[in-house]
């Protein structure tokens, strides 16, 4: 450390000895944030948004390949990736467990390859799943482990040694893939980098509790169902997860990807709030922002806006979104990379909300098990910020304080940390009722247990205190799915 | 304070202090630094629910910091040229208090970004990856600007010695 350094590490700290941040500073930024707030929901007619979040520009929106000749046909797979494209010849794989160094030595990804070699030619297939968040190629950069660097790929969404036989891209939340070739075969990275499919997400991004209860439906997530999708595409792609503010799926299609992210809740009350995405994976912007032909989308004389996504530092084009509000409280947003922009609108018509079920049931959910003799109530409902909820009470015609009450909840909310705990109530404990893990409540008047059914739905059900095997029966029969 | 923004007047009672300390010396003056420091944890205040639930929201709120003073900068093409050809009030032998009070001129002299780099680096102490991290750059980057930066200081230090000892 050189007496120049020390002596401004030593500048820094006196120049700011005496600042002290205002004693009132938590009221005026949140006047401010609600000042902002009214004012953002004035401006409706703004021809172009302009929408500036916090997070990290996801590489995998950036990838704009137009070559499309990739078979269908899986050569290999690797770790939930599969091959699609190998050059001719190239003999069995040898299966890599990784460690990548950085240049001090530190292991900096482990993950899972496929090695291939045939003479003086080999190509290597390698995946990473990292447990710290690396969304983009600023990301890669900074984990030092390409021997050098090609700073001019990043535009592609890809980081690449200069002599372009070793490229590192984030391919989905959670997902690195990583292409090396021998000099003689970096012609074919572009086909091969293209053929890799990601079929199963990252253990991150998948819902933390149940596994799907709609596993024999895989076109529905998040409260909507996917229609027809279109060549390349199929249902079963991708586990749904958090996707910005939402709950979405990921699909690859030749090295490209798209998202279907169902919004929930207040910021998808109208165009303008669905518009402003608020937690973007970074830095992205929304601009160009139009209204769409209303006969592009699924349901008629629904208006969507559709816009250019790009990043705020200008790192290229991250494709386009298309977004809108199917009724107020359920939205849709799609999200394609460059060469997926055009099955934008085909997606869009085959989206479909899912219709609450009839006779025992809450929105979507059946609730199988309801003690005998207790009659259904009307359903209410209210909405959150990321979340709407719908509720039903059963009753005992005899005895009023008998009763049963099922809250079905929708939206991103359900996905935070403390969802169960906080919905359960104060002191909620961790505890497991008919089979399911969730957090319970219990008080001299009733018992309150909430759990994580699947990603973005969350159900609530309170029981008079000394209701106990009824609790557990109707967890049971809901978690079932009837 | 709603439920949404629970524990977010805990953080900015326990870090707002540093953060604008921080944002001072990335934009070179105590008001831009309040309007900085407020716009950041606005941010964040509408984004806490999703921030606070599994990370360290201070990073967030850091790098929307820095990233907000550069912008301001190059929006209003700042470059505070201080006068440091005017004669000191005091002629006297150089001290260490003045020298540093020189040092912090100079560092407002610097370019936006080469400015963030050493405050980042210096002030903030993080590594070159973590920085490059913040700027949204390569790490390459953040050593060239931080090389560049503090020759620029020297610089400007040697011509103030130059023109102290004229005096």
């Amino acid at each position: 450390m050189s007496r120049l350094e020390n002596e401004l590490r030593t500048a820094m700290a006196e120049g700011t000895a005496t600042l002290r941040a205002a004693p009132d500073l938590v009221d005026q930024v949140v006047r401010l944030s609600r000042r902002r707030k009214a004012r953002r929901l004035k401006l409706v007619a703004a021809a172009a948004a302009v929408v500036v979040a916090a997070g990290a520009v996801p590489a995998f929106v950036t990838l704009s390949r137009s070559d499309r000749s990739v078979s269908d046909r899986v050569v290999a797979e690797v770790d939930g990736v599969e091959v699609h494209y190998l050059p001719a010849d190239m003999g069995e794989p040898e299966r890599l467990s990784l460690k990548e160094r950085d240049h001090g030595g530190t292991i900096r990804l482990r993950g899972e390859g496929l090695m291939w070699s045939e003479g003086n030619r080999f190509v290597q297939v390698s995946v990473y799943r990292p447990k710290d968040k690396i969304t983009d190629v600023m990301d890669i950069w900074s984990l030092n482990v390409l021997p050098d660097v090609d700073e001019s790929t990043s535009r592609q969404g890809y980081a690449s040694t200069t002599d372009h036989t070793d490229r590192i891209w984030v391919a989905q939340p959670g997902v690195l893939l990583r292409v090396i070739t021998s000099v003689s075969m970096k012609g074919e990275m572009d086909r091969i980098a293209k053929g890799l499919r990601v079929s199963r997400s990252s253990p991150s991004t998948r819902p933390a509790a149940a596994p799907s209860r709609r596993a024999d439906d895989p076109r529905s997530f998040g409260g909507v169902r996917l229609g027809h999708l279109p060549d390349g595409f199929t249902a079963e792609q991708g586990d749904a997860s958090m996707i910005t503010d939402g709950i979405g799926r990921w699909f690859n299609r030749g090295g490209g990807s798209l998202s279907v992210e169902v919004v929930r809740g207040d910021t998808a009350h109208d165009l303008d709030g669905l518009r402003e995405v608020t937690v973007w994976p970074t830095d992205e912007r929304l601009v160009k922002v139009r209204e769409t032909e209303v006969r592009e989308i699924a349901m008629r004389g629904t208006h969507a806006l559709d816009g250019r996504v790009l990043s705020a530092k200008g790192f290229g084009d991250k494709g386009r979104m298309l977004l809108w509000v199917i009724r107020p409280g359920l939205g849709v947003r799609i999200w394609a990379s460059p060469d997926l922009v055009d099955t934008m609108p085909e997606i869009a018509r085959g989206i479909a909300p899912i219709a609450p079920l009839k006779g025992n049931a809450v929105d979507e959910v059946r609730v199988p098990y309801v003690p005998e003799g207790f009659r259904p109530g009307t359903a209410r409902s209210a909405t959150g910020p990321d979340w709407v909820m719908t509720a039903r009470r059963w009753r005992s015609p005899d005895d009023p304080a008998r009763q049963v009450s099922v809250e079905v909840y929708h939206g991103a909310a359900v996905e935070y940390r403390d969802w169960a705990g906080g919905t359960a109530g104060v002191d909620a404990e961790p505890d497991v009722i008919g089979g399911v893990a969730g957090m319970v409540r219990r008080s001299a008047r009733e018992q309150r247990f909430a759990w994580r059914e699947d990603t973005g739905l969350g159900v609530a059900v309170t029981v008079a205190a000394d209701s106990q095997p009824e609790l557990a029966q109707v967890v049971e029969g809901i978690h079932a799915g009837g | 304070m709603t439920p949404t923004a629970e524990g977010f007047a805990d953080f900015v009672a326990a870090r707002a202090t540093a953060l604008l300390r921080t944002a001072y010396l990335t934009c070179g003056s105590a008001a831009d630094a309040e309007d900085v420091l407020q716009s950041a944890l606005e941010r964040a205040y509408r984004n806490w629910h999703r921030l606070h639930r599994d990370a360290d929201p201070e990073p967030y709120v850091r790098r929307i910091i820095v990233n907000l003073a550069i912008s301001r900068a190059r929006r209003r093409a700042i470059l505070r040229l201080i006068p440091v050809h005017a004669p000191p009030d005091t002629p006297a032998p150089r001290g260490d208090v003045e020298l540093r009070q020189v040092l912090l001129d100079a560092l407002r002299v610097l370019p936006p970004r080469q400015r963030a780099v050493m405050v980042l680096r210096y002030w903030e102490d993080m590594t070159e990856a973590q920085t490059a991290r913040i700027l949204g750059c390569s790490v390459g980057t953040v050593k060239s600007q931080a090389s560049k930066a503090l020759a620029r200081l020297r610089v400007l230090l040697d011509r103030e010695v130059v023109i102290d000892v004229e005096a």
